[in-house]
């Protein structure tokens, strides 16, 4: 009985120990490094200025950590992934940066999302548009998929 | 409350009211909690393990991913039950297996699995929600009041 109270006491005592010496560390790692943003050369199939735009202007944004965007040529998909304690307020940052995204690409259709499985498929989208793997027709299908995809409810 | 009760009661019954109280062994509620916490925790942990797994390979997104993922749990509670190991678990546990949907899963699996022998309509049929049942009800309720306090703050007090 007392040998797994105090096997229970050093359990607590690790677990407790380890989550607060690991966490400063972690957030200096995030903080040094920049957002995961990786910029499409413009001159593919349709041009991905606006996506890159799109990512310079979250890049300046210290709670963003990814950013990935892909265009057509009327609508614009941005997704984006917080740092983890950010997650709380989701909701918000999500509509401040909706909000802000269409005020500044105003002829487009902007989709935005901040689902960790957009951000993978937008990123396997961005992939193949720079490598040219994907025909325009293909791709323009694929990101009316992930737009689906997006509003799935259940 | 307990106490005006006490006092109806006859003097000897009081005496051996204190008597036990007394004797009793006192629960050791802070390890209690703390194997509710650790365990319920693992649970969870398997479930997000469970969810990300969907989201990376098949076509769920987060939003999407919690059905087959409380399925998935579900099952695994099934066999866990059938083989009596969430029994175990339940009691070293407490609150711990039984608060996650592995504990709903296992409340509905264990009495379809003791009423089996009353037969498929009467026993497993009538009986299988009997513990689960009242979940369901006071789950419903509360989610009904919670949006009508929802519906109220937002739409009177402009939250």
């Amino acid at each position: 009985m007392r040998k797994s109270t105090i096997l229970f006491t050093y359990l607590i005592l690790a677990l407790l120990l380890t989550a607060c010496g690991n966490e400063p560390m972690e957030q200096g790692q995030e903080n040094s490094g920049s957002p995961d943003v990786t910029k499409i050369s413009n001159d593919k199939l349709i041009s991905q200025q606006p996506s890159n735009e799109a990512k310079d202007i979250l890049d300046n944004y210290e709670e963003i950590t990814a950013i990935k965007a892909v265009n057509t040529k009327d609508s614009l998909f941005i997704a984006i992934e917080v740092e983890h304690h950010e997650r709380f307020t989701m909701s918000q940052l999500e509509k401040k940066h909706k909000k802000e995204m269409k005020e500044h690409f105003k002829d487009m259709k902007i989709e935005f999302s901040t689902d960790k499985k957009i951000v993978l498929e937008l990123e396997k989208l961005e992939q193949k548009i720079n490598h040219n793997d994907i025909s325009k027709k293909e791709m323009e299908k694929k990101f009316k998929q992930i737009v689906n995809l997006a509003k799935e409810q259940t | 409350m307990a106490d005006e009760k006490k006092k109806n009661l006859p003097p000897e019954a009081q005496k051996y009211q204190d008597f036990q109280t007394k004797r009793e062994v006192k629960r050791p509620l802070l390890k209690n909690c703390i194997k509710a916490f650790l365990v319920g925790g693992i649970i969870c942990f398997i479930g997000q393990i469970i969810t990300t797994f969907y989201i990376y390979n098949f076509n769920f997104t987060e939003q999407t991913a919690g059905n087959p993922t409380t399925a998935t749990l579900i099952f695994i509670t099934m066999l866990l039950t059938g083989f009596g190991v969430y029994d175990r678990i339940g009691q070293f546990a407490g609150a711990g297996s039984a608060v996650p949907v592995t504990g709903f899963g296992n409340a509905v699996i264990a009495s379809a699995i003791e009423y089996r022998t009353e037969g498929f309509i009467l026993g497993v049929g009538s009986n299988m929600l009997k513990l689960a049942g009242p979940v369901i009800v006071y789950g419903v309720f509360s989610a009904f009041v919670i949006a009508l306090i929802k519906t109220i703050l937002v739409q009177w007090g402009g939250f």
